[in-house]
C-alpha cells in the first residue's frame, strides 16, 4: 500500500475520480439477503495462540465467530469515531497546510466512505443477532466500544492540541484490517460467505483509500514544523500506541463478562464454556501471548507487526516502542471445524 | 522569448514592459517581484502569447523603467499608476478581459490593481506572494518575522543602495541563493550597476502604507484566485487556507514542490496550472 505524495496533485485527482467511480453502495452491493451462516466460522484461529487447544468443535466455532463479531465491531467503532475527530484531526491540518482542493475532497470522500463500513459491520452484527436470536443489546455487552472511552478521549485530545496520533490510530486499523482480510480470503470457502462478501468489499475501498491515512501522515511530515510539530512528530506514534493498548486489552476483558450472560443464549453458554481454558494461563502470560502471539489483537498491539507503520514512524522520527516481532503463525480454521465446514 | 521592449513617459518618468502576442487578445498582466525584472517571466510570455497579449511590466527603477526619488512612486498607488497608464497605451478603450499574474512583491501589486480594475480583471494568479493586508497580519507571527528579517534591512538608509550598487552580481546571486534557486534556474542577465536600488524602495513604501492600510476597508475581490505556493521558500510561511478570506471570495490554493521563484524553478508545472486555471473558469464565464 503506497502512499501518495501529498504534493502529486494529478495523482490525487486520478484518485479522486477512481474512488467516485468505484465507491460501492451499502444496500445494493452487499448481499444481505445471505443472512450469516450460523453454522459457519467467521474468521480462521491460531490452534496454539491464545488457548484454542482441546476446545471441542462447538467451542472453536463460538470462538471464531466471537473473534469476528469482535473485528467487525472494532472496525465498526473506530470507522464510527472518525466523524468526530474530522474538525480537529483533519480539517484543521488542512487549513494550516492547504496544499490543495483534492486532498481535500479525497478526505471527504474517505470520511463517508469510513461511515459508509461503520454502518455496514453494524448491520451485519444486526444480522447475526437476528439469524441466532441473540439480542442485540447482549452482544453489545461483550464488544468493543469506543464511544466516550479514555482512549477516545485522548486521541480527540491529542489532536485539539494539534498532535496527529489519530492518523497513527487510522493507519494502524487500515493496515491491520487489510491483514485481516488476507487471513479471511485464504479460506473462504469455509467461512460465512456473507463476513467474505462483506470484508471483501471492505478491503476494496480500504486498498483504494487505504493509503489516506499515511497520505495525511505524509503531509504532516511535509509541513514546514513549528516547535510544537516537531514534538508531536517525536511522539504521537507512541501516543496512539498507549492511548490504544490498554483500550483493546480492556475492551478484550469483556470476553468474560460472558459469565453473565450463561443461561441467557446457547452461543453465550458456548463461549462461556471456554473460559476455563483462559484460566489455566496466569494473567502475564495472557497479555505476553496477547503482544507476541495472538492472531489479530497482537497485530493491533505490536507495532513489529506493521510495517508500513512502522517505516512511517521511522520517517517521522518517531519514536516506536522497541518490542519484538509477533511471531509468524500459520493460521487456519480448527481441525474440527474444517472437517464439519 | 520574442518579447518587444515598449517604452512611454508616464508622469515624468520612462516606463518600460515587454510586449508579445496579439494585440487584440485577452491581456495577460504578469507583474514581477524583487529583485527580478518582467524577464523573469520569460518562460510563461514563451508560453502564453499564442493566446494572450502578454504585458510584462518593468517595476518602478527595475530595467529601463526609471528610477524615482519619492518613495511614493514605489508604493501600491504609485505602481498602479505606472500600470494603469501602460494598459491605457495597450488597451485604450478599456474593453478587454485582463488575466493578472504577480510574484512576490508583484503579488502585492497585482492584489492592489486588481481591486482598481474591478469587473475587468477576469482571474488572478499569485505566486509565492501576500497582499499588503497579510503582510500586515503576517507580522504578528514570529515563524514570518524570522523569514522577514531583509525587509528589515532594507528600511535601514543607504546601506542597502550601497550594497546593491557596489555588488549587484553578488547580491542578486546572494538572494537567489538564499531563496534555493538553483543555478539553472537563474537569469543570464547581469542587472546593471544600480538597477536594484530603485526597486527596493518597494519595502519602505510598504512599510509606510501599512498605517493607512489599517484604516483602509478593502472590498473583497469577486473574481476567481489561485495562489500557487512553492513548499520550500524561503522567505515566506506557507498560507492558512483562510488567510484570504478577507481578500476575495473565490481562492483555490495549491502548494507544489519548489521554491520562492517556481515560475522559473517549476515553469512547466506552473505554466500547467495556469493554464488549467485560466481555461476552467474560462469556460465557467464567458469564453476566453
Amino acid at each position: 500500500m503506497k502512499a501518495t505524495d501529498p504534493l502529486d496533485h494529478e495523482t490525487l485527482a486520478r484518485q479522486v475520480k477512481l474512488q467516485r467511480r468505484l465507491a460501492w453502495d451499502m444496500d445494493r452491493d452487499i448481499p444481505w439477503h445471505l443472512g450469516v451462516d450460523p453454522g459457519k466460522p467467521f474468521l480462521p484461529l491460531d490452534d496454539q495462540a491464545i488457548a484454542f487447544p482441546g476446545a471441542s468443535p462447538e467451542q472453536a466455532l463460538a470462538l471464531s465467530q466471537y473473534m469476528g463479531l469482535v473485528v467487525n465491531a472494532t472496525i465498526s467503532e473506530m470507522e464510527d469515531a472518525l466523524p468526530k475527530l474530522k474538525q480537529a484531526g483533519w480539517a484543521r491540518l488542512l487549513d494550516d497546510y492547504p496544499v490543495g482542493p483534492e486532498l481535500r475532497e479525497l478526505g471527504e470522500l474517505f470520511f463517508d466512505e469510513e461511515a459508509k463500513h461503520a454502518n455496514a459491520f453494524s448491520r451485519y452484527l444486526d444480522q447475526f443477532c437476528e439469524a441466532t436470536a441473540v439480542e442485540r443489546r447482549d452482544l453489545d455487552a461483550l464488544l468493543p466500544k469506543a464511544f466516550g472511552s479514555f482512549f477516545q478521549k485522548a486521541i480527540i485530545n491529542n489532536a485539539e492540541h494539534g498532535g496527529h496520533a489519530f492518523w497513527w490510530v487510522v493507519a494502524n486499523v487500515e493496515e491491520v484490517s487489510i491483514g485481516i482480510f488476507h487471513q479471511i480470503m485464504r479460506h473462504r470457502q469455509a467461512v460465512d460467505p456473507l463476513f467474505f462478501a462483506l470484508h471483501k468489499r471492505h478491503l476494496e475501498e480500504e486498498s483504494r483509500h487505504g493509503n489516506y491515512a499515511f497520505l495525511m501522515l505524509n503531509l504532516v511530515a511535509r509541513k514546514p514544523p513549528s516547535l510544537r510539530d516537531r514534538l508531536h512528530r517525536k511522539v504521537d506514534f507512541l501516543v496512539s500506541q498507549i492511548a490504544s493498548a490498554p483500550w483493546v486489552v480492556t475492551e478484550l476483558y469483556k470476553f468474560f463478562d460472558v459469565r453473565r450472560l450463561r443461561g441467557v443464549h446457547p452461543f453465550f453458554d458456548t463461549l462461556a464454556s471456554c473460559i476455563p481454558l483462559y484460566e489455566s494461563m496466569s494473567r502475564a502470560e495472557i497479555v505476553r501471548r496477547m503482544f507476541f502471539a495472538a492472531p489479530y489483537v497482537s497485530w493491533v498491539l505490536n507495532p513489529s507487526w506493521r510495517e508500513q507503520h512502522v517505516d512511517t514512524a521511522r520517517v517521522h522520527g518517531a519514536i516506536v516502542p522497541p518490542l519484538p516481532k509477533p511471531h509468524a503463525v500459520e493460521l487456519s480454521l480448527p481441525h474440527a471445524l474444517r472437517t464439519s465446514a | 522569448m520574442n518579447a518587444a521592449l515598449k517604452q512611454k513617459s508616464v508622469r515624468g518618468l520612462e516606463t518600460a514592459w515587454l510586449e508579445a502576442g496579439p494585440v487584440d487578445g485577452d491581456i495577460l498582466l504578469l507583474l514581477h517581484g524583487f529583485p527580478d525584472t518582467a524577464a523573469s517571466w520569460s518562460y510563461q510570455t514563451k508560453a502564453f502569447k499564442d493566446r494572450f497579449h502578454v504585458i510584462a511590466p518593468f517595476i518602478r527603477g527595475a530595467g529601463p523603467s526609471e528610477a524615482a526619488r519619492a518613495i511614493q512612486r514605489y508604493g501600491t498607488d504609485g505602481v498602479a499608476l505606472d500600470i494603469l497608464a501602460i494598459l491605457g497605451e495597450v488597451d485604450p478603450r478599456g474593453e478587454r478581459r485582463i488575466y493578472l499574474v504577480g510574484h512576490d512583491l508583484g503579488a502585492v501589486h497585482a492584489w492592489h490593481l486588481a481591486r482598481l480594475l474591478g469587473q475587468r480583471v477576469a482571474a488572478m494568479v499569485i505566486i509565492n506572494g501576500l497582499s499588503l493586508r497579510q503582510m500586515l497580519v503576517r507580522w504578528r507571527h514570529p515563524r514570518q518575522l524570522l523569514k522577514s528579517w531583509y525587509i528589515f534591512l532594507m528600511q535601514l538608509p543607504l546601506v542597502p543602495e550601497l550594497a546593491v550598487r557596489a555588488a549587484p552580481r553578488a547580491m542578486l546571486s546572494l538572494a537567489h541563493g538564499l531563496g534555493g534557486l538553483p543555478q539553472a534556474s537563474r537569469p543570464d542577465a547581469v542587472p546593471l550597476r544600480g538597477a536594484l536600488a530603485g526597486p527596493l524602495n518597494q519595502y519602505r513604501a510598504f512599510i509606510r502604507e501599512i498605517p493607512r492600510l489599517t484604516r483602509r476597508r478593502s472590498p473583497r475581490l469577486t473574481c476567481p484566485v489561485l495562489l500557487l505556493w512553492g513548499a520550500d521558500d524561503a522567505f515566506l510561511v506557507p498560507p492558512h487556507a483562510a488567510e484570504l478570506a478577507h481578500d476575495a471570495t473565490d481562492v483555490t490554493i495549491r502548494i507544489i514542490e519548489g521554491n520562492h521563484w517556481l515560475q522559473r524553478e517549476q515553469h512547466e508545472a506552473v505554466n500547467g496550472l495556469i493554464e488549467a486555471f485560466f481555461s476552467l473558469k474560462s469556460a465557467k464565464g464567458d469564453p476566453a
